[in-house]
């Protein structure tokens, strides 16, 4: 009777010390388990690859949408942000900023900032493409 | 949608060792987010649930009796919801000494055993409305009693939810994704009184060792690990911003198309290898869903015949103005607006 409580114990602890190991162990922060994909992600991409732009990197939030691409070489840069913009004006309405980061050859080129609200208001006619362009931040990542 | 997660989780819990492939075209249907049951939908989850159910009475793991019950109300249905309704009342058998001689319950059997044999067991799953749906195992030696309701007298609380169990059924690998929803706690269970309280937390202790000496296929680490995905050999590996994906070995020519799983093997998303490639230039600003996309590359590319975007493609390569710009954000905002995306 003895005997079968020490095997007991021991069971119990030997699983207890495996138990607290796994514990300790399994917890690997690198992964990412909870993510919330958005479906306005898969439209807006859906619309790059539309005009040959395959290799892009469409992250919407509530504040802002994030378009990174990679410009093919058949592509006009500014037609593509312009197209970018309106795209993502249409796609996802309520975000405050479209951001638009432009790659050449996976080297970082320009990154464009414009009010979303802005792209909506030319689009409507309510500016003008001059006082359009005036709200649009241009920063080279090459300087 | 909780209904129709009913009888696929009471096929994928009792039976996953033994249903292999055949579950295919309802877990298409669930990845497709589709949860309507029409006629087309029906005759293939009819065909399928006859699929389990065959290889299940097969298996000896049901009476014949049971078997002809669920085969006739399956049958007569002619939804999915008409034949849960119709097995709602009913109480199925379960010999659980067959599934304990499968290949997956193999080391795990005395356990189980140990765990569940003797116990009068409610499961509870809330669903993501917030409601709670329950039913009970009643397990008496080698028998499993199982039906909609709780038991009074229950000594076992099982705790899951949709979310869960819904990976659970969508991965491609079930079994080992309900191994990996128990181990992580992700399926909680409770002995009722002291004894089996202790009891419980014993095969807590015990599951957990055992996670640890034979981890899941999906476990990543940051190497690269081979591991056979949808019957394939593929790579798992994590991105940039620490998200599991599974890249084929043998993929077709030009289509580097990569896909994104969680830690039940459940298929999440879709990216493509030199997205992610775009995507370790700079990881500081993106989010975890960052070009993860619900359709893959491929089947973008296929899909777009639009006459009005062939024209804005056009404009894109002519010389361009202030005119231009304006006509291709007035042609995309309104295409867009149309058709709801492309």
């Amino acid at each position: 009777m003895k005997g079968k409580g020490i095997i007991i114990f021991t069971a119990f602890f030997v699983a207890l010390v495996f138990g607290l190991l796994y514990e300790m162990c399994a917890t690997n922060p690198e992964v990412e388990e909870n993510i919330e994909i958005r479906e306005e992600n898969t439209q807006l991409y859906a619309a790059l690859v539309a005009v040959g732009i395959e290799d892009a990197i469409v992250d919407i939030t509530d504040e802002r949408a994030l378009i990174r691409f990679n410009l093919p070489n058949n592509l006009n840069k500014e037609a593509t942000w312009y197209y970018i913009m309106s795209a993502s004006a249409a796609i996802a309405p309520e975000t405050d900023k479209i951001i638009i980061q432009t790659y050449e050859n996976y080297e970082r080129r320009e990154e464009v900032t414009v009010n979303t609200t802005d792209v909506i208001a030319l689009i409507n006619g309510s500016i003008t493409m001059e006082e359009f362009q005036k709200m649009l931040k241009v920063s080279d990542s090459k300087n | 949608m909780w209904r129709r997660v009913f009888v696929i989780i009471f096929f994928v819990l009792l039976f996953a060792p033994y249903y292999g492939g055949t579950l295919t075209s309802v877990n298409a249907q669930q990845n497709g987010m589709s949860s309507s049951t029409s006629a087309v939908n029906w005759e293939e989850d009819k065909e399928t649930i006859l699929k389990v159910l065959n290889k299940v009475k097969s298996k000896e793991i049901i009476s014949d009796e049971d078997y002809e019950k669920i085969r006739e109300a399956l049958e007569e249905s002619d939804s999915l919801d008409a034949f849960i309704s119709s097995v709602d009342s009913l109480t199925v058998e379960v010999y659980l000494e067959r599934v304990y001689e499968s290949q997956s319950f193999k080391i795990i059997a005395g356990i189980v055993k140990w765990t569940f044999g003797n116990e009068k067991i409610n499961i509870y799953i809330t669903l993501e409305n917030g409601s709670v749906l329950k039913f009970c195992a009643d397990v008496q030696d080698a028998v499993a009693e199982l039906k909609e309701g709780e038991l009074p007298n229950q000594t076992i609380n099982i705790y899951a939810n949709e979310g869960t169990l819904r990976s659970i059924m969508e991965s491609d690998d079930p079994f080992t994704a309900l191994q990996v929803a128990l181990i992580d706690g992700d399926i909680k269970y409770e002995g009722v009184g002291i004894a089996n309280a202790v009891k419980l937390a014993l095969t807590n202790t015990l599951s957990k060792a055992y996670g640890f000496f034979n981890p899941s296929p999906f476990e990543a680490k940051d190497e690269a690990k081979e591991i056979k995905y949808k019957g394939e050999e593929a790579t798992l590996k994590i991105s940039p911003k620490g998200v599991r994906y599974v890249e084929f070995q043998s993929g077709i020519e030009g289509n580097d198309d990569v896909i994104i799983i969680d830690k039940y093997g459940c298929e999440r998303g879709y990216t493509t290898k030199r997205n992610l490639k775009l995507m370790q230039t700079d990881t500081e600003e993106l989010t975890p869903a960052a070009g993860i996309y619900t359709k893959p590359l491929s089947e973008l590319k296929a899909g777009n015949t639009f006459t009005e975007v062939a024209e804005i493609r056009r404009l894109m390569r002519e010389m361009q103005n202030s005119t231009t710009y304006i006509s291709i954000m007035n042609k995309t905002f309104y295409f867009v607006m149309k058709t709801k995306g492309f």
